[in-house]
């Protein structure tokens, strides 16, 4: 039934009329061939009945008066029935009185008349009618007649049915040849629609109008399609611009994170070098100070035996001027070490300002990117199937946000712990400046009572006993250094720890920028395609 | 064949033992003979008497012909019956017309008009001239099977043709007598005139 599918609608058209006519012309022919079947017999019988009626009546006189040639001329007018074969007069005594053959027939008479009813046998018709005469039966007229009117009727018949579906197939030809246009033609400018919105993706093209019959619905449902689709298809080109727009938004931001990052990474480097060089200072301090502190302890010694020993004075000041001087000198390196732990100091805290603005600049970042985060997960939304893979990516951009900020909180805090632990390093460092002034003053001084001492021993031992006080005062001023210094040190120590979290998180934050730059480029790729 | 039937008897005495005995056979033979021409003879009036009621069953009589509706046909015969038995064999129990058929015989003149029908035998043969006169207008189906009947003012007379009972009709007898007699009757009877007497 393949062919029957494929077939076009002008031939199914063709097809289904003429099957529609034969079956009709078959129907009516059916009915009327079997009316005619029954009812020819029927009417036949009716008819010679009536003819043997007839001639019966004309006979009576005959049959009465026994006159059989008047009987023969009567039965003679059959010759005008061309459908009668023979006849036969059978009087009241049921033999045979009259009897007429048509020219050409052959017949045999039965010897007795059969019953009434007509009979048909081979092809012909006999019927025995009683004729009466004033009530009583005078006898029988026996009619053999042919069934040739009805073969005659069926071949009339069956030309007629032969000519009108010869006339019904080329009538259908013409109509199905107009009808098909009807329902052909507006199909095929929907095909042509279709095929031209499908090969120029041109959504703005209708299908022309055709009617209100279920091609025209046809018709007006596709065009509605297609301004669905249209209508899609401009949303659709809308987001993606503003997609594009924000994914490089985003990509702008996530450079300025990568930079940002990388200046981070830097500073914490250079943070973790002044550190270092603190720490170094300190160490080099607190030596120093040891040393300080050994010098004067010596020197502590050697007073206490000042009054023990005054004889060695002379050689004791002199030692005593040398190690004064070498205090001086010491306190002048820890001056200057001083001063150089201030400047890192200074130079820490400024840094650590840059640093604080750099987190700030993050921090911006981290807010901003959240808030194009935010934009782009909209978009996305707004975008549907199309936004998921952005949407993926505004998350990621909203998490590595989301860990800017935190990772700025971290350094916030870290540095205002640097902060702190500066200003109290800067404080002991202002401290111990004063105490390393003090001791300097001090060692001056000491220097000078030591010159005094060879004039005056006696003001020697109270110049040792100053000396010595002086010197436990210069103690207990290199023990608040040392103090200081471990402070400072401890501080330093923090700092590079704290530089090198720093450090570490500028790399995260830079390797998340990286990761968001690639995906945002694998994304714009993904969009380009269309 | 002779419609006359002559019988012979044996005259007595006429001859010697042989002759008288010659005779007598012979008179047998002839007897025989005559039995035989009998046979026919009643056969013939056997077809004669079924074709006389059957004529009742091809004519209309005027209304006045009869009393009332329930009056039946009447057949007279005149003169000797040459019937017998047959004639009422046929009409007994039938109709025609709606009427029963009597037959009635010896009549006398006076009576020939009570009757529709009436044969009127070979030997009135001399009293044929005053039995039509007599007759004259009334509805009275003469029959007869004597020569010249029909001419004579009778309306159907018998004949025999080739050994088979013929009829001839006088129509305008029929028709001065004021009776109708059917196209089929006339189809098959031999049509004849009258004679101006």
């Amino acid at each position: 039934m393949g062919w029957l599918r494929n077939l076009s609608i002008k031939g199914k058209l063709r097809l289904v009329t003429w099957l529609t006519s034969l079956a009709v012309l078959a129907l009516v022919c059916g009915a009327l061939a079997v009316y005619e079947w029954v009812t020819f017999r029927q009417t036949m019988g009716q008819d010679m009945t009536v003819l043997a009626d007839a001639l019966g009546r004309n006979s009576t006189a005959a049959l009465s008066f026994q006159n059989e040639k008047d009987a023969r001329e009567t039965l003679a007018a059959l010759a005008a029935e061309p459908h009668v074969l023979a006849a036969c007069l059978f009087d009241k005594d049921q033999k045979r009185f009259a009897t007429y053959v048509r020219q050409g027939v052959t017949a045999e008479f039965p010897d007795i008349p059969p019953a009434a009813e007509p009979r048909f046998a081979n092809g012909r018709m006999e019927l025995a009618h009683p004729v009466r005469f004033e009530g009583k039966p005078v006898g029988t007229l026996y009619l053999l007649a042919d069934l040739q009117g009805m073969t005659t009727r069926f071949e009339s018949y069956g030309i007629i049915v032969a000519a009108v579906t010869l006339v019904a197939f080329f009538v259908t030809l013409v109509l199905t040849s107009g009808l098909q246009r009807l329902i052909s033609r507006p199909i095929l400018a929907l095909t042509d629609t279709a095929r031209v919105v499908a090969e120029r993706k041109d959504y703005s093209v209708r299908a022309p109008r055709s009617g209100r019959d279920e091609v025209g619905v046809l018709a007006n449902a596709i065009n509605q399609m297609l301004g669905e689709i249209e209508n899609r298809q401009r949303a659709l080109q809308q987001a993606k611009e503003s997609l594009q727009t924000q994914s490089a938004q985003i990509a702008q931001t996530v450079e300025v994170l990568g930079s940002s990052a990388t200046d981070i990474l830097e500073l914490s480097t250079h943070v973790a070098a002044a550190a270092t060089e603190t720490a170094t200072a300190v160490t080099q301090s607190t030596a120093t100070v040891e040393e300080v502190r050994h010098t004067a302890l010596v020197s502590s010694q050697k007073t206490r035996h000042v009054s023990d020993d005054a004889n060695r004075v002379a050689q004791i000041s002199q030692t005593g001027r040398k190690s004064t001087e070498e205090t001086r000198e010491g306190m002048n390196r820890i001056r200057a070490q001083m001063l150089s732990i201030a400047e890192s100091m200074a130079r820490l805290s400024g840094q650590t300002q840059t640093i604080g603005d750099i987190i700030a600049t993050v921090e911006g970042l981290a807010q901003q990117s959240n808030l194009l985060a935010v934009n782009a997960a909209i978009e996305a939304a707004k975008a549907g199937e199309q936004g998921k893979g952005f949407a993926v990516v505004a998350h990621e951009v909203k998490n590595l946000a989301e860990q800017s900020r935190q990772a700025t909180t971290q350094v916030r805090t870290i540095l205002s712990d640097i902060q702190q632990a500066a200003s109290a390093a800067a404080q002991a460092t202002e401290q111990g400046s004063k105490m390393v002034e003090a001791g300097v003053q001090q060692s001056a001084q000491a220097g000078e009572s030591i010159v005094a001492l060879a004039s005056s021993i006696a003001e020697a031992a109270d110049a040792a006993v100053q000396v010595a006080s002086s010197s436990q005062q210069q103690l207990v001023g290199m023990d608040q250094v040392t103090q200081a210094m471990d402070r400072i040190n401890q501080t330093s120590t923090q700092n590079v720890e704290i530089a090198r979290q720093l450090e570490s998180a500028a790399r995260n934050l830079r390797n998340l920028g990286q990761q968001l730059t690639s995906l945002i480029a694998q994304y714009r790729k993904e969009e380009a395609i269309p | 064949m002779n419609n006359d039937i002559f019988l012979t008897r044996p005259r007595p005495g006429h001859g010697g033992w042989r002759s008288r005995w010659w005779r007598v056979l012979l008179g047998l033979l002839f007897c025989g003979a005559a039995l035989r021409a009998d046979a026919p003879g009643s056969k013939e009036y056997a077809v004669k008497a079924a074709f006389l009621f059957n004529f009742t069953k091809f004519v209309e009589w005027p209304a006045a012909a009869f009393a009332d509706d329930s009056a039946p046909l009447v057949i007279g015969i005149l003169g000797d019956d040459p019937f017998g038995p047959a004639l009422d064999e046929i009409v007994q129990g039938e109709t025609v017309q709606k009427r029963t058929v009597v037959v009635r015989r010896k009549l006398q003149l006076a009576d020939l008009k009570g009757c529709q029908v009436l044969f009127v035998s070979k030997t009135e043969h001399a009293r044929l001239a005053r039995i039509v006169a007599d007759l004259g207008e009334a509805s009275v189906l003469t029959v007869g099977d004597m020569e010249g009947f029909a001419r004579h003012g009778g309306v159907i007379n018998f004949y025999l043709e080739e050994n088979k009972v013929r009829f001839e009709i006088n129509p305008d007898a029929a028709r001065s007598k004021g009776l109708k007699l059917s196209s089929q009757l006339l189809k098959l009877g031999r049509i004849v005139g009258s004679e101006a007497n």
